[in-house]
């Protein structure tokens, strides 16, 4: 992480007095909660943590840091799996979980007006009355926030049949690292210009901080239908995935949880009554019209019968279909069962391979000696090998570590890529060159700095060490295109 | 190796020299070095199929990428296809219909155009609310930009955040952030059936059958049209009775599925019938419908008479903007001429996505047309477009008519792409002379 000079009290308190009451969180038994988000593996905490109210207040800090040549983070929630939140040495966090309203929906025109700090769930169960409901749900949805969404460009089990989180974002407010304030997009159907936008979803708050969110609001489907294959060997939960893929058929999600997961699930409170002897279950869930789903559930049914399952049943009603969903939902904070901690992956390969990767996955566990769990987003190829494990036997997480990057170059290997909906943040900066030549990266940096030019937005993150990568590179056989 | 300029390349830039046409990137990174050193703007040219759409810089290095047309990654298992810039569009689509596959964009019958200049137009069609835009659909991109570097962002896995989506940012930049080589989709199984219907009736009674269809929760292509359009629709085979003003309404997907929308849809349109004129529904014709949308809204190859716009406002207030609009061009002929058959001008409009795009006779209207349509999208808080007008009125007007208030922010991003300002020389003329 850059070291930069740690903020004056003199300074600290002139930023306190700007933000008034509660505003600025300074004590360091404090700040020791901002010191990582869901990746605990890099810990930092900060010089300060700003709990912002509004854009002014963000605009007021940001510039404060200019003044100063501090750097900030910008945090929501902290549900982050990549380390995008963690704050680098002499930071200042920008917490902005207190702007959480909903500003302005407009059904007709199917968008909302949104502050970042509010929460996923939050923001459909704010529509979902009047018929719609906003398309992206990440499995940590019932905590994270759009803002972070927007940063990392969040998918979730839904986003196979409706995108991910940049195809729901029609325009953003943001506080540029140099303190301006610009409106980009807007809810037409097409951008002026560049699609700046696009740009900006997925940036991981290194080149400015949003403030308000305009975000595409979805209807209510007519009719949902969920299932539940159970089979006895994953490689048959694969298949049937690939030839669900195969056949043209688009649910709205495929999910597969293998049986370590099954098992951590159903000893835990979101336990959904999955056989703790199966190999592998996959969840499948169609949505739309009502008209023609008998069809489509009828070719599936061929598909998923055509390999062997132990059972197959469908959701009868809203309840049911709500516990199918419920382990599913809970796997990862269930996964706190097996070990103290837990290494979230996020690599994602085209369906085809999914069967031939997974199966790398668990040789690569074996030979490191770690315990990988896996559950994924199946139908989109988006893999997350759960590796479990004691963050305090400094062997572990070195063979944790070394798995780890066997997975990621197994996935890339594949014809895929190191993330599907995790980001890069710190986790996966060094994995940057598997997928980008310098050329490439020399790119985004360059983007980064026209927008950033002293690095002081969430620095540290995405971007590897340019020199060190070079170095690498120019010493490695071939380039790493897919 | 060069090529001929296409006609429209001709028309728009008749004092430029052929088109430079590399055959590898490692060529097209050398003349784009080449040009910036003799301080000339460069224009990716594809096939010429749709210049002028952008702004035209002055001498400009035509370069095209039309030998790079190689399908270098098709894999139908997983609906993903990557292909080089220069594959021509209508291979593509035939290719890809061999397997039952399709890329969603609307590209029109002949489907004139290449992948490169599909992502630099990302034009919008009458599925885009459905399906995505050009944007949604590109999984990755690769590309030469100013100085001759090679770039590429994205893969061919249906998700991907590694890293910023430098690819997305190429949909629509109109080739002002350098060349696209490659592009990767994500594809859509062909629909087993597409239906059209289309009723004519008064403007009153069309977009109020349209407001009553979009509303409906069925999943149509839905579409008003005006004018000129009604009659080249009738003229082309497809079952629109008479009348000037029709709303016309597709559904795709499996046979049931369009069976019973369809019959849905005539309920609805039962309910919305007074003064309308109802044609027969046709489970096949949908296909035909798109492409005459899709042509309708882009600038037809060597046809140079026309003038095109498009305005784009929220959908709520599209009935207002088509109505003021309409208000607007009363005096102006929509009839068929006696001696030329064709009206002077038609539109089509959009209710899901807010947008009326107006097709003119410029013979006969000029560029009139461009500023009603300016003012017009600004009253109403949306935005114009100008897709196409002949060279000698096009000099007169930007792509863009009710500007771009990022554009200060867009030049700072592309200035990473295009330090030498060779590929925006368009909107900075004055630095292109200066340098020549």
């Amino acid at each position: 992480m850059s070291a930069s000079p740690t903020p004056s009290p003199a300074a600290l308190t002139a930023l306190a007095d700007r933000l008034g009451p509660d505003g600025l969180i300074t004590d360091p038994a404090e700040l020791h909660v901002y010191e990582c988000d869901g990746l605990p593996v890099h810990k930092q905490a900060p010089a300060a943590v700003a709990l912002v109210r509004s854009r002014d207040e963000v605009q007021a800090v940001v510039r404060w840091c200019g003044e100063h040549g501090v750097p900030f983070v910008p945090r929501g929630a902290g549900t982050g799996l990549s380390g995008g939140a963690t704050p680098s040495l002499g930071s200042v966090v920008i917490d902005l979980n207190r702007m959480r309203a909903i500003r302005e929906v407009d059904l007709e025109n199917r968008f909302a007006v949104v502050e970042p700090g509010l929460i996923n769930v939050d923001l459909t169960a704010a529509v979902t009355a009047d018929g719609f409901h906003y398309a992206p749900d990440p499995s940590s949805q019932t905590a994270c926030t759009i803002g972070g969404n927007v940063a990392e460009n969040s998918g979730g089990p839904h986003c196979l049949k409706y995108g991910v989180t940049s195809d729901h974002i029609l325009a953003l407010e943001v506080v540029l690292p140099c303190g301006e304030i610009v409106r980009i997009g807007s809810p037409l159907a097409e951008p002026a210009g560049l699609d700046l936008v696009r740009l900006f979803v997925g940036t991981e708050g290194t080149v400015g901080i949003v403030t308000e969110v305009t975000v595409r609001l979805t209807p209510n489907p007519e009719s949902v239908r969920t299932f539940l294959a159970i089979y006895d060997e994953m490689a048959a939960a694969c298949r049937t995935v690939t030839q669900i893929t195969r056949a043209g058929i688009v649910p709205v999600a495929l999910e597969i949880l293998d049986q370590r997961t099954i098992r951590a699930v159903e000893a835990s409170v979101n336990a959904a009554g999955y056989p703790e002897d199966a190999a592998a279950v996959l969840l499948i869930e169609l949505d739309g019209l009502a008209a023609g789903m008998d069809e489509e559930e009828a070719a599936i049914t061929e598909i998923v019968n055509a390999n062997r399952p132990l059972s197959f049943r469908g959701a009868r009603d809203v309840r049911e279909r709500t516990a199918l969903w419920k382990g599913r939902k809970g796997a990862f904070g269930a996964m706190g069962r097996v070990n103290t901690d837990l290494y979230v992956l996020d690599g994602v390969v085209p369906r085809t391979e999914l069967e031939a990767t997974l199966e790398k996955v668990y040789e690569i566990a074996d030979r490191w000696g770690v315990m990988v769990s896996n559950v994924f987003h199946a139908g989109d190829g988006n893999l997350h090998p759960n590796i479990s494990y004691d963050g305090r036997d400094t062997d572990a997480v070195d063979r944790v570590l070394k798995a780890g990057r066997e997975m990621m170059e197994a996935c890339v290997a594949a014809g895929g890529t190191i993330s599907g909906e995790h980001g890069i943040g710190l986790e996966k900066m060094e994995f940057m060159p598997l997928v980008f030549n310098e050329e490439d990266l020399e790119l985004q940096m360059g983007i980064r700095d026209a927008l950033d030019p002293d690095h002081r937005s969430n620095p540290g993150k995405i971007f590897p060490d340019m020199r060190a990568m070079r170095k690498k590179l120019r010493g490695a056989q071939s380039g790493a295109r897919p | 190796m060069t090529r001929a300029k296409s006609e429209r390349e001709q028309a728009f830039l008749p004092d430029v020299g052929d088109v430079a046409v590399p055959e590898t990137i490692a060529q097209l990174a050398e003349l784009v070095r080449a040009a910036e050193a003799d301080g000339r703007a460069v224009l990716p040219a594809g096939n010429g199929a749709h210049t002028g759409t952008a702004d035209l810089p002055k001498n400009p290095q035509l370069i095209s990428t039309v030998a790079l047309d190689r399908l270098e990654t098709y894999e139908p298992d997983d609906f993903t296809v990557g292909a080089q810039a220069g594959v021509p569009l209508k291979w593509l689509r035939e290719e890809l219909a061999r397997n039952g596959q399709e890329l969603p964009v609307d590209l029109g019958a002949a489907a004139a155009g290449t992948v490169g200049g599909l992502v630099a137009r990302a034009p919008l069609g009458p599925r885009t609310h459905r399906y995505g835009s050009v944007s949604s659909l590109l999984l990755g991109a690769n590309g030469v930009r100013g100085g001759g570097h090679a770039w590429h962002s994205g893969g061919m896995v249906v998700k991907n955040v590694a890293g910023y989506q430098v690819g997305k940012l190429m949909a629509g930049a109109l080739g002002h952030a350098g060349f696209v080589t490659r592009a990767n989709f994500r594809l859509r199984p062909l629909p087993e059936s597409r239906s059209l219907r289309v009723a004519t009736g008064t403007p009153e009674a069309v977009t109020r059958c349209a407001h009553a269809l979009k509303q409906s929760g069925l999943e149509p292509t839905l579409a008003i049209l005006r004018g000129r359009l009604v009659a080249n629709l009738r003229a082309d085979g497809l079952p629109v009775p008479a009348g000037d003003v029709a709303v016309a309404w597709g559904f795709e997907g499996s046979e049931p599925r369009v069976k019973w929308q369809g019959a849905q849809a005539a309920h609805v349109v039962q309910g919305a019938r007074q003064d309308l004129d109802l044609g027969p529904e046709d489970r096949n014709l949908g296909g035909r419908f798109l492409d005459f949308l899709a042509d309708f809204a882009a600038p037809r190859g060597a046809d140079l008479r026309d003038g095109l716009v498009r305005l784009v406002v929220l959908p709520s207030r599209l009935r207002e903007t088509a109505a003021d609009l309409a208000a607007r061009i009363a005096g102006w002929r929509s009839e068929p001429a006696a001696d030329s058959g064709e009206a002077a001008i038609g539109s089509w409009e959009d209710p899901f996505l807010g947008t009326i795009v107006l097709r003119w006779s410029s013979a006969e209207l000029g560029d009139a047309p461009v500023a009603v349509c300016t003012e017009i999208a600004r009253r109403h808080g949306g935005m114009a477009k100008l897709l196409s007008l002949p060279p000698d009125l096009r000099r007169r007007w930007p792509h863009e008519l009710t500007g771009n208030e990022n554009q200060a922010l867009a030049d700072r991003i592309l200035d990473v792409f295009d330090p030498a300002r060779g590929f925006r020389a368009s909107r900075t003329a004055a630095t292109v002379e200066a340098r020549a």
